[in-house]
């Protein structure tokens, strides 16, 4: 019987099964952030256990509130700081060399085929597009992780997910994930990992698959996972260069990890994307989803164009391309934060800042923003935000308000009309 | 200190409560379980439901349906239960990081079968019991008469009518 990617992974990191069903694996990589590390970090010293398994497997960035709003949050990421420089962490982002760790981290190659990656953070499944086991997890389980090394899990059953036919223009990576969250619904996941596959998948840039498998918790999936292939390669290929003596010798060994074609799954959703519209969300569950042609017309408060699910140079393009000339409607603000300082440079050089910032827009520093309204762009009572964020739960930007998922381009439509508005319409 | 796994429930009619509702992303900015205290359930909007009401400010035990605690990986979900001393939840199924971060903390993630939330009239209230072998004990009554219903700590279900 073959075996599917996850469970190549679980395989080849399996430390301990200390009783049916849960696993205990060895990690690759532990991710950190100013939110939930803290806390973790004041119990391990609070224990006596002020150590890190390995120093250069901990990467580490301050990104949901940042620079600090106050000195609650000035003293979390004072935190993470202290414990960075105490631990000699290499890989340390700070205020200015900081960015949404779902985007920088990919960015600097940390992630490869065949890893194992925890987070204290739900969107952790992001990762999985290069093939990876990323999931996220609480408090508790990133201290074991950093100070030890390994983390339990019930092993997760998979989902395949095929994704046919021809994507039409202007329709996005983030229409085809709010669409597969309403056909799961947001618990047809939990417990699982959810495939994603077929030609369309095959034919995505790496930042259209992060797109995908970020929003995989949304449905309950543990990770979201794309299989490795060539475009994993090309994007990798900067960071591995030296570990290999071609890129096809690379292929050959993240091939390793891809789904046997007899592996066993729990569940096999054929998908034609070919008609497919633009998915907008109502209501506060994220598998409230409908085609644009019946949310239209909705008018919104704000339009933020950011986060882990799409704030990346790709998706600036899409949403600047829709822009380009036009000014925002009076009746709301818009937001912008690039994900990362070298999306924010591409950004510039590219033009894509101008565009914004000469349609109205407010372009922030990278940064997770107003996504969980925590930091900057908080929803007023009875405010609606049009987001390309990834959780439209009630009161999540900001108590009372409301928030409407949708791709860049249809954000960027919205923000100039001032209502919901489909972008191949303008 | 020993915990207490009985006592009032309160009965949550609804799936997908998430995270956000149960402590909203502003208070994470503490960095202690104590300092989260009084905003439980704050941003949960429920008929008949008060965040800041006795009957949650009573409750030791939280009874829901499909889903609990669906969204982010926050522990400060689990904790904030914790430190309002609610270290039982009943529910018809969780989700993966919350269901985790309740045993990481020591808590009872009991889980009713599909379907098997029935609210019982007026105010309920579980109870830990003594002879079920390993097992607690849970009730829910109406004054005059007295309802319960058996937790198994063993493999933790829940048999309704054991009293």
């Amino acid at each position: 019987m073959g075996k599917t990617l996850a469970e190549k992974i679980f395989d080849a990191h399996l430390k301990d099964e200390p009783f049916a069903g849960t696993k205990v694996l060895s990690l690759d990589r532990v991710l950190c952030h100013e939110i939930t590390t803290p806390v973790a970090i004041a119990d391990l010293v609070w224990r006596g256990k002020d150590r890190v398994f390995d120093r250069d497997k901990l990467k580490v960035v301050i990104d949901h509130v940042t620079p600090s709003k106050d000195s609650k949050t000035a003293t979390q990421a004072k935190i993470l700081r202290d414990w960075a420089r105490r631990h000699a962490i290499p890989d340390f982002f700070d205020v200015g060399r900081n960015g949404v760790c779902h985007a920088i981290f990919p960015e600097k190659g940390y992630i490869r085929p065949g890893y194992t990656v925890i987070m204290g953070d739900s969107h952790t499944c992001t990762h999985g597009a290069f093939g990876a086991f990323a999931a996220g997890v609480g408090t508790t389980d990133l201290e074991v992780g950093i100070l030890k090394g390994v983390c339990a899990f019930r092993e997760p059953t998979s989902i395949r997910v095929n994704l046919n036919g021809e994507l039409p223009e202007g329709v996005y990576a983030k229409d085809v994930i709010l669409y597969v969250i309403s056909q799961l619904g947001v618990n047809g996941a939990t417990d699982r990992v959810i495939e994603f596959r077929g030609p369309i998948v095959d034919e995505m840039s790496m930042e259209a698959r992060m797109t995908l498998c970020n929003m995989a918790i949304e449905a309950g999936g543990t990770s979201g996972v794309c299989m490795p292939d060539m475009t994993t390669v090309e994007y990798l290929w900067p960071f591995i260069q030296d570990e290999f003596p071609s890129m096809e010798a690379a292929l050959a060994d993240y091939r390793q990890w891809v789904s046997d074609e007899d592996a066993v799954y729990d569940k096999v959703l054929d998908i034609d994307v070919s008609n497919l519209e633009p998915q907008v969300t109502f209501g506060y569950k994220p598998d409230c989803v409908k085609p644009i042609t019946e949310m239209s017309g909705i008018p919104v408060d704000q339009v933020y164009i950011g986060t882990c699910t799409n704030g990346r140079i790709e998706d600036l393009r899409q949403a600047a391309a829709v822009i380009e000339g036009k000014t925002i409607a009076d009746s709301l603000r818009g937001i912008v934060s690039p994900a990362t300082p070298k999306i924010f440079n591409e950004a510039l050089a590219e033009g894509i800042i101008q565009i914004f910032m000469d349609a109205g827009f407010c372009v922030t520093n990278p940064t997770c923003g107003a996504c969980l309204g925590m930091s900057n762009g908080v929803l007023a009572e009875g405010e609606i935000c049009a987001s390309t964020s990834n959780r439209n739960f009630n009161g999540r930007m900001g108590k009372g308000g409301m928030v409407h998922l949708m791709s860049p381009a249809t954000a960027a439509a919205t923000a100039i009309t001032g209502v919901i508005t489909d972008a191949r319409s303008l | 200190m020993q915990k207490k796994f009985g006592g009032p429930a309160i009965f949550l009619d609804r799936s997908d409560i998430n995270t956000d509702e149960i402590i909203p992303a502003k208070y994470l900015t503490e960095v202690t379980k104590e300092a989260l205290t009084p905003y439980i359930l704050e941003d949960l909007k429920l008929a008949g439901f008060d965040p800041k009401g006795d009957e949650l400010r009573n409750a030791k035990v939280v009874v829901s349906r499909e889903n609990f605690g669906c969204g982010s990986s926050r522990e400060h979900a689990p904790w904030v239960f914790e430190v309002n001393d609610v270290h039982t939840i009943i529910a018809e199924s969780y989700a993966r990081i919350f269901r985790q971060n309740m045993f990481n903390c020591g808590m009872l993630a009991i889980e009713l079968p599909k379907g098997g939330y029935r609210p019982v009239d007026g105010p309920a209230a579980a109870r830990q019991g003594r002879d079920c072998g390993r097992s607690g004990r849970a009730a829910a009554h109406r004054p005059g008469r007295q309802r319960r219903a058996a937790v198994c700590f063993r493999d933790q279900s829940v048999r309704q009518g054991a009293g």
